[in-house]
């Protein structure tokens, strides 16, 4: 399992993690690999801020695993604007809550 | 003044995606002279309105509050901030973000906040004084949000030593515990520093920032060739050490006691002349590396850096965050928060 500090960012509720179904999406910088999330659950509208997160690295391969590692199932990443690159994810099962 | 019964119940922010700074040096935007004296790596640009951003951030507060209280929060006190254009002339954005975010009509106030880069932090002042002297009164709201860009602000270079980026922050305060218990606040005003925005621009009947760069770097020339920044730094230093001395005083504590201080995302030359030399503290006590990263967003640097501090585990239940405020006018404002509590 890859390591990622990951989950507890996306602990938004502050009670419960992103729900089965619930769709993360990722804009992130190659050279320093931070990048901002969104997530979108399903039937409450547009995706909504959920925080900044610094992956280990920058490479695409290393975003997907770490976003895998908090269950999160992602597609295949693409450029966005400003030199961005973006990935889009879907969580199968409810994600732990790593400050438990 | 010492506060022990309110709580901040409900925190929420939408912040635009980050941009890097090679995409303004590649473009001709932003000077690598400007990148050294700020340390600025990126900034957030959102495709989004203050006002909706403020919205969309009232909403997660809102319903983390309700959440976190197992009841329903309704703020009867709905204030509402941004230093920038909102994007509606003659337009009264703090009665959108109630409307918008379905508390509707009732008793009470929604007002807009003017005290530019500070009005978040100075709101929390005023809401802890309407919540401390007002029992009619349950839960107070206070939104921010603004975009920048555009003919009348680039992001990268209207300011000095600023970098903007955008942001909409809110946070819900009430008498019941929940994330984290103000324990105290203090605000310190100077108007005599308020000519620095203003230099030697005449009143207009109309904004030009439709149609030219608002000119922020030439108005603070204009000030500085004749009154000097040593009067700058004095007066600042004197203004965020009264106002952190007397938050940490009035709540029996020091610096030293201080888990980190949210304060202005300004670049790395101005944090360190405006806040870390006055305070006697380094770098890492604060949220300036978050800061180069986010830039300087509006009224909502300090909300969206302690809710990045709770989001990454950075901060538990006993720790202590300052969060100070500085705006140009210039007034300051200092708010301690115990987290948890």
């Amino acid at each position: 399992m890859t390591d990622t500090t990951l989950a507890p960012v996306l602990d938004i509720s502050r009670e419960v993690g992103p729900s089965a179904g619930t769709r993360l999406v990722v804009r992130w910088d190659r050279e320093t690999g931070w990048a901002h999330l969104a997530l979108a659950v399903p039937g409450t509208g547009t995706a909504r801020f959920a925080g900044f997160h610094q992956f280990s690295a920058g490479g695409a391969d290393t975003v997907v695993a770490e976003l895998a590692a908090v269950g999160c199932v992602a597609g295949v990443p693409s450029p966005a604007e400003d030199g961005l690159m973006a990935i889009e994810g879907v969580f199968a099962a409810e994600v732990p809550d790593a400050r438990r | 003044m010492r506060v022990d019964d309110l709580h901040l119940n409900g925190i929420g922010c939408d912040v635009g995606a980050l941009v890097p700074v090679a995409v303004p040096l590649a473009a001709g935007e932003f000077t690598a002279e400007d990148a050294d004296r700020t340390g600025q790596l990126s900034t957030a640009v959102a495709d989004r309105h203050g006002p909706e951003l403020a919205v969309r951030a009232g909403r997660e507060a809102l319903r983390q509050a309700r959440a976190i209280t197992g009841d329903g929060v309704w703020p009867s006190l709905c204030l509402h901030a941004g230093i920038y254009h909102s994007g509606i002339d003659f337009w009264h954005a703090a009665s959108y973000v109630r409307d918008q975010l379905g508390i509707g009509a009732g008793p009470g106030l929604t007002l807009e906040l003017g005290a530019m880069s500070n009005s978040l932090v100075a709101g929390m002042d005023m809401a802890v004084s309407v919540l401390r002297g007002r029992p009619d009164h349950d839960a107070a709201l206070i939104t921010a949000g603004d975009r920048f860009g555009g003919t009348g602000f680039p992001h990268w270079s209207t300011d000095i030593g600023i970098v903007y980026g955008d942001a909409g922050s809110a946070v819900v305060l009430s008498r019941r515990p929940g994330i984290a218990r103000i324990r105290s606040v203090a605000s310190f005003t100077d108007p005599s520093l308020e000519g620095l925005q203003r230099g030697d621009e005449p009143f207009r009947s109309a904004s030009v920032a439709a149609h030219r760069p608002i000119g922020i770097r030439h108005r603070k020339r204009q000030w500085l060739a004749s009154r000097g920044a040593t009067e700058v730094l004095a007066r600042n230093g004197d203004a965020v050490s009264t106002v952190v001395k007397t938050a940490l005083a009035d709540a029996g504590v020091d610096l030293p006691d201080l888990a980190r201080i949210c304060a202005p995302h300004y670049g790395r030359r101005l944090v360190h002349s405006q806040v870390l030399r006055p305070l006697g503290i380094t770098e890492d006590r604060t949220m300036t590396e978050f800061g180069l990263r986010v830039g300087h967003l509006g009224a909502s640097d300090q909300v969206v850096a302690f809710d990045h501090l709770l989001r990454g585990g950075d901060v538990t239940d006993g720790d202590l965050v300052l969060l100070l405020g500085i705006g140009v006018g210039m007034t300051w404002t200092a708010v301690l928060l115990e987290v948890g509590a």
